[in-house]
């Protein structure tokens, strides 16, 4: 009975945090390592910018 | 002889200290220490198309660390992406705007540093599927992380975007609100505003709406009645397409001589003939760019 109640107190404790909305779930962090080419380009055309 | 009532009572008043305990560290831990997101709120049903999160991927943090702080005056925080690796998590007063993370110069001395937008997609896993079937490359594929799961691709034109689907929901509108220092906008300068239009209605979900300004077409990327991204026509043909990232500022001419000053570079200044004065384009010391617009008064 004792380890049926610590389980139960356990499972409430882990249902708790998982529903507590707030779970420090920001950020991604995804090495991309595609070159981006060049730039400078941008400086090119800046009055046809829509 | 026990008492039913004295036993609900301590039952009830268990299951609330229980409750507290695992809502007071999930509230805010990172792998390295408290993240606080109590400034920020998460919508119930993903935003699908909105753009949810942006990491600046760098070749040198602690140059963007200075930069950012200084321009936008952006607090940081240091935790660790899986496998260790340290990523830096950016505010803005109470919210998290963005992470950085430093990658590796590589050895043919191609430029990598870039600002890196996150939409919200329904299921990152079959996007990529739609995406690569459509003729994306898959730069990093699908994969769980603090967020959830996400992944990045390379559209058919070239610019790179991430796939993100939340586990908790997604920054809501009123925390995405523009401000100084916020990411207000993201653009993609494309060669075929049309087809790449097409693309992303078919990876992301996007109704498409195309609009007359300044004498040329501007195409809308929306859902649900929500702005969520354009598309124009990049104005040079030797430009690479790219999503830009556009962050609030006061004055896009100030904001941008300060930008210098801080080791950055104009690319385009603020004037007239650039959408009335409104913003500028710059590059972080690293050469990521971004762009800096005036906020509506």
């Amino acid at each position: 009975m004792r380890g049926i109640r610590i389980t139960g107190w356990v499972l409430l404790f882990l249902s708790a945090l998982s529903l507590s909305g707030c779970s420090g779930s920001v950020g991604v962090g995804l090495s991309v390592g595609v070159p981006v080419g060049d730039h400078g380009y941008i400086s090119v055309g800046g009055g046809r910018w829509l | 002889m026990r008492r039913p009532v004295l036993d609900t009572a301590r039952a009830c008043f268990s299951v609330v200290i229980v409750v507290l305990l695992a809502a007071l560290p999930s509230g805010c831990v990172s792998p390295s220490g408290k993240l606080d997101t109590s400034g920020m709120s998460f919508s119930s049903e993903p935003l699908i198309g909105k753009i949810v999160w942006n990491d600046l991927i760098t070749e040198d943090i602690d140059a963007a660390r200075r930069f950012y702080g200084e321009l936008f005056g952006w607090t940081f925080e240091s935790t660790t992406r899986p496998g260790g690796r340290p990523y830096t998590l950016a505010r803005s007063g109470k919210v998290y705007v963005a992470g950085m993370l430093q990658v590796d110069a590589r050895a043919d001395g191609k430029r990598l540093s870039r600002w890196l937008p996150y939409v919200s997609v329904t299921d990152v896993d079959s996007a990529v599927a739609r995406a690569a079937a459509a003729g994306a490359g898959v730069a990093v594929g699908a994969r769980d992380v603090s967020l959830g799961r996400v992944a990045a691709i390379v559209d058919p034109e070239g610019a790179v975007i991430g796939l993100a689907r939340s586990r908790i929901g997604d920054p809501d509108d009123s925390t995405t609100a523009p401000g100084p220092g916020r990411v207000v906008w993201t653009e993609l300068l494309a060669n075929d505003p049309q087809t790449a239009a097409g693309f992303y209605r078919s990876v992301v979900g996007y109704e498409v709406r195309t609009i007359a300004r300044r004498g040329g077409q501007y195409t809308l990327l929306m859902n649900r009645g929500s702005d969520r991204a354009g598309i124009f026509k990049k104005p040079a043909d030797e430009m690479q397409s790219v999503w830009l990232t556009y962050f609030g500022v006061d004055d896009p001419a100030a904001a941008a001589a300060r930008a210098q000053a801080l080791g950055g570079k104009v690319l385009l200044p603020a004037s007239p003939q650039l959408r009335e004065g409104s913003m500028a384009v710059v590059t972080d010391p690293s050469g990521a760019v971004l762009v800096l617009q005036k906020l509506a008064s």
